[in-house]
């Protein structure tokens, strides 16, 4: 990797904040979001804190972020300027464009701004396919590197730190490369307030899909229905006031007769 | 319809998930179960082309990984390469009207979909969403040849993490026992991997204990971590923050202890113990081997 | 003015808001410790927010004083007795350097108020001196160039924290007259020789606040140490004070909203004779009053801060702001508590501890008593 002036560029998706109560929408095939809160999705807070944390080391790096999705999306890629994101790009497309499609937008724009390292999330957590990362590494004809956790300089190149069971395995590779972040060294940074104040006099250019030469309509697969997860509850309440010895022989008791998983 | 499933071992035995998707595609179609050879490693870009070289070659109409770590990341590429269709970490899937409709969790498990995904198309399976038979013959994998020697991508290295031992993976257990702040510090863990080791079971953790540095990230069980489905599922000390019960929620049979009787991990746990932790735990250790040592 | 504040306000006082979530589970250890983590105060120092009062030019946020009030409110909310040092640091201590201190005191001192290094403090009171300030006893002599300083303060918040103080002290004589002759401010950096530090009081609630005595035992301070002019500290003093009020006023919101909150979640939980308790009307009228009074606090703190940002008058609405909001937050955390019953009187329910941080807003930075003779003083001066 060069010493300086390294480019990244960070997608992202805006998704329904984590702490969001999810409920099914009335067409049964899609969740109601009147009201609810949207966030960057997590996966790719820990891609922008990587890339700020390279910054934080080498002021000359820059960092940009894109979007491919609804208006509303705006706001998520003016979080992740207050965060301290260089710029941003807004690419504007409705839920006609899947997985591939977006892969494919988003290779245009890398190809315009030839980043050195392109970050993804390592999936976005409301379809949790994790297909846009690795698609965009094969509409680039770049290498990818899934569960990424740091990246370090290596002479040209880069190594990636891919966690697995046990540890990582560190990969090594040439510029341009996609990461699809797991975690960051550090959780990700909360906007500071002259962040706040400085990302609102930023412009967000904005794109459309047939300006980036996509027309949505790759094969994919597509939701037909949804339900909440089976309810839980009703459970077996046991309370250590007395006797702790009893209780745990009875609890091991009601696993291994009544629920029969001991 | 033809169906190329991709093996997958872990410390040189198939995994468990590859036989399972190998008994249950048979009601698809004619299958073919192929492993891939010739590196040391999972390589995300060589791999991916050998499978999409057998897939065209042999005619395949969908093929089909575990939902694994590698699994997982290699159907994705070869949907990609190959312009099919995808759904990742599947709990099932079904043939209807030549197209295949598959059930998975989105909204981090907050929500159970059902997808129409037509053919060809690419998917991956969680492990334990389907049951293998018992008497299944075992299955012998095709070798199919990667190459990377060409790739710009290389493997360097191994680095292992420092606590992590030889425990049961956290993803493909049966039984998990997790633990919370409830602990109070990272040399409160003994205790749980007593019990761990008692049951034979993975251990996890709640982000507030990775984040703490209490345990290694790989522990996490929840909407950043893993997403788990064991037989039994012990959080100790875990209050159950929406993002954590995400991630473990459709385990078969949920216990929780936790001192707090208000705590929400209770309104899920088929069993709840409100009291101490510190005194319950080594009784609860004693009194499973007992009963494992009786069973 | 708008009964609300604007969006930017909202986003900025939101990212305060997020930031302080992740605080909760280490609140009740420092409380017992009493003290603030040193990270805690840098990181406030990272977001930006410990300058947030300070002008653009001299390298804060120069946010206004409604912006001012918003995050304080969402600091109390979270955690009263940061909020507290956050207060004293960020308004009465940087606005009076602001105000008046020269081109080279600001350029030195603003920083040290901004990178969360630790956080100012401001020394008027003494055993024999609170709001009246013009019985001060501390004096200050010339020596050659610079000055030294004898006395005592007392009751200093975030004094352990604090690179330097602005401390009153009396040149010359006191004047039956004229009260406030002499007085003066002056920047005493807390290593300088002849300075010390009494024992942490011992508090009722805000543990985690520090509140300490500065002893100054012929204490040597520099030239450059006089902030403002000579004998016009009495103003410098009421000018933070009268911000200061709005300051208290955001924090008693800010605790007030943090117990109508969890005893909402608690009442709809909380089932006795088969319901939850939420559904009887004791409670429901109890929560409808509280938040009543919270709403009212609330625009009566960003009314004066509203004044204040326009350069209007605002003494009075400062006095009303504050006296209304402390009062309140008192009455509120009282009601919450009696909302969780028993468990309200525990500890590990922090109902407990707001009640207690609660009960200092109607005696600092001027008592409710104070408070209501300002008011009234400013109601038939005319």
């Amino acid at each position: 990797m060069a010493a300086s002036d390294v480019k990244f560029l960070v997608c992202l998706k805006q998704v329904p904040d984590s702490t969001v109560r999810v409920k099914v929408a009335a067409d049964g095939k899609s969740i109601a979001t009147d009201g609810i809160t949207w966030s960057i999705s997590p996966y790719d807070e820990y891609a922008i804190e990587l890339a700020l944390e390279h910054k934080d080391g080498d002021p000359s790096t820059t960092v940009s972020v894109v979007t491919v999705g609804p208006a509303r999306s705006r706001d998520a890629l003016r979080q992740a300027l207050a965060m301290g994101c260089d710029d941003a790009t807004l690419v504007i497309a409705d839920d006609k464009a899947g997985g591939l499609d977006v892969a494919k937008a988003i290779a245009a724009i890398v190809k315009e701004a030839k980043p050195d390292l392109v970050l993804c999330g390592k999936q976005a957590s409301d379809d949790d396919q994790g297909l846009v990362g690795p698609a965009l590494a094969e509409a680039l004809g770049w290498p990818h590197v899934g569960m990424l956790t740091k990246i370090a300089a290596a002479g040209d190149g880069v190594e990636l730190w891919r966690e697995i069971e046990g540890g990582h395995e560190v990969w090594s590779s040439t510029l341009a490369v996609v990461g699809l972040v797991h975690k960051s060294a550090k959780e990700p940074r909360y906007p500071s307030l002259p962040g706040i104040m400085k990302a609102k006099k930023k412009e967000i250019p904005e794109k459309d899909l047939a300006a980036l030469g996509v027309t949505p309509g790759a094969p994919r697969a597509e939701v037909i229905a949804m339900e909440p997860p089976p309810q839980r509850g009703g459970g077996k309440i046991l309370k250590a006031d007395g006797d702790v010895k009893a209780l745990a022989v009875e609890l091991a008791r009601l696993l291994h007769e009544e629920a029969k998983v001991l | 319809m033809k169906i190329l499933i991709v093996a997958e071992r872990r410390d040189g035995e198939l995994r468990r998930v590859t036989a399972e998707i190998a008994a249950k595609a048979k009601a698809f179609g004619d299958t073919e179960v192929v492993e891939v050879t010739g590196t040391d490693r999972y390589h995300p870009v060589a791999h991916a082309n050998a499978v999409v070289a057998r897939a065209k070659s042999s005619g395949a109409d969908v093929v089909l990984t575990g939902a694994t770590l590698n699994g997982r990341d290699l159907a994705a590429r070869v949907a990609a390469k190959l312009g099919w269709a995808y759904a990742a970490d599947c709990t099932d899937a079904s043939v209807k009207d030549g197209a295949f409709q598959v059930k998975r969790p989105m909204y981090a498990g907050k929500v159970r979909a059902t997808l129409r995904v037509p053919t060809p198309a690419v998917l991956s399976i969680r492990p334990g969403a389907w049951t293998l038979p018992a008497g299944t013959e075992a299955v012998k994998p095709a070798a199919i040849a990667a190459d990377a020697s060409a790739e710009k991508l290389k493997f360097a290295r191994f680095e292992p993490t420092a606590t992590s031992g030889k425990r049961v993976s956290l993803s493909e257990a049966r039984v998990i026992v997790s633990g919370g702040r409830g602990l109070k510090g990272p040399e409160n863990w003994k205790m749980l991997e007593d019990l761990a080791d008692a049951l034979g079971a993975a251990t996890g953790a709640s982000r507030a204990v990775t984040d703490a540095g209490w345990r290694p990230n790989e522990e996490q069980v929840g909407q950043t971590g893993k997403t788990v489905t064991p037989d039994l599922y012990i959080a100790l000390g875990i209050s159950g923050a929406i993002q954590h019960l995400a991630g473990m929620t459709s385990s078969k049979v949920i216990v929780a202890v936790n001192k707090d009787p208000d705590a929400d991990i209770f309104k899920i746990a088929d069993y709840g113990v409100v009291g101490d932790l510190f005194e319950f735990l080594p009784a609860f250790t004693e009194a499973v081997k007992k009963t494992k040592a009786g069973a | 003015m708008r009964p609300e504040a604007g969006q930017t306000e909202r986003e900025l006082a939101g990212a305060v808001r997020d930031w302080s979530a992740e605080l909760a589970p280490r609140i009740a250890d420092a409380e017992r410790q009493g003290a603030l983590p040193a990270d805690v105060i840098h990181d406030l120092g990272e977001l930006g927010v410990l300058g947030m009062g300070i002008p653009e030019s001299d390298g804060g946020l120069g946010a206004s004083t409604v912006v001012f009030a918003l995050v304080l409110e969402e600091l109390a909310a979270a955690w009263p007795s940061l909020a507290v040092g956050v207060s004293v640091n960020s308004g009465i201590v940087a606005g009076s350097i602001v105000r008046h201190g020269t081109r080279e005191q600001r350029a030195r001192l603003l920083p040290r108020l901004m990178d969360g290094s630790g956080l100012g403090a401001f020394a008027l009171t003494e055993a024999t001196s609170g709001s009246d300030a013009a019985s001060l006893r501390a004096t200050a002599h010339r020596d050659g160039d610079g000055w030294v300083l004898n006395g005592r303060k007392q009751f200093i918040t975030n004094a352990k924290y604090a690179p330097f103080v602005i401390t009153f002290a009396r040149v010359g004589a006191a004047e039956e007259q004229r009260p406030h002759a002499g007085v003066t401010a002056f920047i005493v950096p807390t290593d300088a020789p002849g300075v010390s530090l009494g024992p942490s009081e011992q508090k009722m609630g805000l543990r985690a606040s520090d509140t300490s005595a500065l002893v100054l035992e012929d204490a040597q301070v520099g030239a450059d140490a006089v902030l403002g002019e000579i004998g016009r500290g009495f103003g410098i003093a009421l000018a933070g004070l009268d911000g200061g009020r709005i300051g208290i006023a955001a924090q008693s919101i800010g605790i007030a909203r943090a117990v109508i909150e969890r005893a909402i979640a608690y009442a709809r939980e909380r089932r006795q004779f088969g319901t939850p308790i939420v559904e009887f009307e004791a409670i429901r009228f109890s929560l409808a009053r509280a938040r009543t009074d919270l709403d009212a606090a609330r625009m009566l703190a960003l009314r004066a801060a509203w004044l204040r940002d326009r350069g209007c008058p605002f003494t009075r609405e400062a006095s009303m702001a504050k006296l209304f909001a402390s009062e309140t937050a008192q009455r509120v955390t009282y009601q919450a508590l009696q909302v969780f019953g028993g468990y309200g009187y525990m500890r590990e329910y922090e109902v407990e501890r707001y009640a207690r941080d609660a009960r200092a807003t109607t005696l600092y930075e001027g008592t409710s008593e104070v408070q209501r003779m300002v008011i009234a003083r400013s109601l038939v001066a005319a």
